[in-house]
């Protein structure tokens, strides 16, 4: 029971509380780019939630090594992209040989895997201490605090879109101020303000 | 290469499609970490070498790697080119350095490096994979400058470090949200500057908008619906992302049959009598123009982009399909003269529509 509370609690902060995406601006290219082509969110959003987890849990456990925990942020560095390669690896050997995913898949593959978002989630989780259920609630809470971010973002460039603003402002200054103002919101809500 | 065309090259990638303003690439290391000119200096230098190094490197070594593995490779490399330089800065500026620690390896895994890799190094010589490299550079360091040099003074009222004893501080712009405001209020600068200094010249066109249309609602609607296949989208040929629009695509397959219906069109199927089923769908070319067979019919239509494009096409199929149900119930009165089938005929015609 304590195990399925820390997961949930990791994954309502990482989605809610802290939406990486809006509190820290990690993956905000990714979030921002995908509102454009919602078309693709959900696929997206789950690569990005398996990588996130699968890496943020390896991480973890690796962290029990005391020569792994010993190491500065570049060693741990070192580990976590190394580490996402793995995933990634076995990822695509799945994708590509497994289901024998077509060109796109691999390609979103490879931008879901590589981004400041899912590199942030192990750091966020050494930061933090984070137990192995808590690592599993925040790769899952990254994944969708993306897809939130990306459904929100999306929303209001329908809006924007349809919307009488000025002409210096359509297109991407328009979509950085709304995101600035979502931005602020969950500021609010984490109570960084 | 002419001094002309890579004043043009440097003058496109760092103004007209600024990577940070008009292509919406690398932002997270912006927001999150230029707001010092002391952070602004380390971002500029990493981002920089990174994308020269491993943008001449690509150009030179990689080209004939597939895809998903260069991906990787620019991850790595991003992250071995970090090292020495976060030591460097670790040794020359500690306090700075321990502020943005964990921001300067993702740094390594910045979509600027990999978009410009994929865009420019795997199809261009090293020329002009070098020209872009820089003017990428020059334009992603000039908005990181821009932005930290006014978060830092509005913000911590300092410049370099030094107290400007200004008498309010607005700290909120040291959080991301202050940092995606200016980025706003700069691109809708720039993009008034443009619009006076190259007329001719569209920043709008560097971010494609057009599919925003594409709700993701329809989306559920599709995957839940009958008959429908969810992985189709996941393993459907396309030769569009959300980094690499169709133009950026280098060395893949062209696009070849692909069966797929919408829920629309699906819907005028089954509720129209007598209309054989859509045969197939073929992509005919590399803008995502499908044309639809109807067997027994002449009926054809395409599938542009844009939603609005697509309705007016929908509503041509439609319309193929009434004067095909017209001219058939002509020749059905024609043979059958008893009054009742006369009188089901148009009944069938209201149900159908």
């Amino acid at each position: 029971m304590r195990i399925i509370t820390e997961l949930l609690l990791a994954a309502v902060y990482a989605l809610v509380l802290q939406n990486f995406i809006f509190t820290g601006g990690y993956g905000a290219s990714e979030a921002i780019r995908m509102a454009a082509k919602p078309k693709q969110l959900y696929v997206m959003s789950f690569f990005i939630t398996v990588f996130s987890t699968s890496a943020s849990v390896i991480c973890v456990i690796l962290e029990q090594i005391r020569r792994v925990r010993m190491l500065g942020i570049i060693g741990h560095a070192i580990i976590f992209i190394l580490v996402l390669a793995f995933v990634y690896i076995i990822a695509l050997i799945v994708i590509v040989y497994g289901l024998k995913a077509k060109q796109r898949t691999r390609r979103r593959l490879g931008i879901a895997a590589f981004n400041t978002l899912v590199l942030a989630v192990p750091f966020l989780n050494y930061r933090a201490g984070f137990s192995v259920p808590e690592a599993i609630g925040s790769g899952i809470g990254s994944g969708l605090a993306f897809a939130l971010a990306a459904f929100l973002i999306n929303l209001g460039l329908q809006r924007l879109q349809k919307s009488d603003i000025p002409d210096a402002f359509k297109g991407t200054p328009a979509i950085f101020i709304y995101v600035a103002m979502l931005s602020l919101g969950f500021a609010g809500i984490l109570g960084t303000l | 290469m002419a001094d002309g065309t890579i004043r043009e090259g440097i003058r496109n990638s760092a103004l007209i499609k600024n990577p940070v303003l008009f292509e919406a690439i690398g932002i997270a290391p912006v927001v999150a970490m230029a707001v010092s000119v002391k952070t602004a200096i380390m971002l500029s230098v990493i981002s920089t070498a990174e994308l020269i190094i491993i943008e001449s490197f690509t150009c030179l070594c990689l080209k004939k790697i597939k895809h998903w593995f260069r991906v990787l490779i620019y991850a790595l490399f991003g992250v071995f080119i970090n090292v020495p330089l976060f030591m460097f800065f670790t040794k020359i500026a500690p306090n700075e350095t321990a502020n943005v620690s964990i921001f300067i390896p993702l740094i390594a895994v910045n979509s600027l490096v990999a978009l410009h890799c994929e865009r420019v190094a795997v199809r261009k010589n090293l020329k002009d994979t070098l020209v872009d490299a820089v003017s990428a550079s020059v334009g992603y360091v000039f908005i990181v400058f821009v932005t930290a040099i006014i978060r830092e003074i509005l913000g911590s009222g300092t410049f370099y470090g030094y107290s400007l004893k200004l008498p309010v501080r607005l700290s909120g712009l040291l959080l991301p949200f202050g940092g995606f405001l200016l980025l706003g209020f700069i691109a809708a600068l720039f993009k008034r500057i443009i619009k006076k200094g190259y007329p001719d010249e569209n920043p709008e066109a560097a971010f494609n908008l057009s599919e925003i249309s594409d709700t993701h609602m329809e989306n559920i609607r599709d995957i839940i619906s009958e008959g429908n296949n969810p992985f189709d989208e996941l393993f459907a040929d396309s030769k569009s992302d959300i980094y690499y629009e169709p133009e950026d695509i280098v060395s893949e397959k062209p696009a070849v049959k692909k069966k797929e219906k919408t829920k629309k069109e699906r819907r005028s199927v089954k509720k129209t009598e007598d209309v054989p089923e859509i045969q197939k769908t073929t992509l005919v070319n590399n803008e995502n123009i499908e044309i639809y067979t109807v067997e027994g019919s002449t009926a054809e239509t395409e599938k542009p982009a844009t939603h609005a494009r697509y309705e007016s096409e929908f509503d041509d199929i439609l319309n193929e399909l009434e004067n095909f149900k017209k001219g058939k119930e002509q020749d059905a009165s024609a043979e059958d003269e008893a009054p009742a089938a006369e009188n089901n005929e148009p009944q069938k015609e209201g149900d159908g529509e």
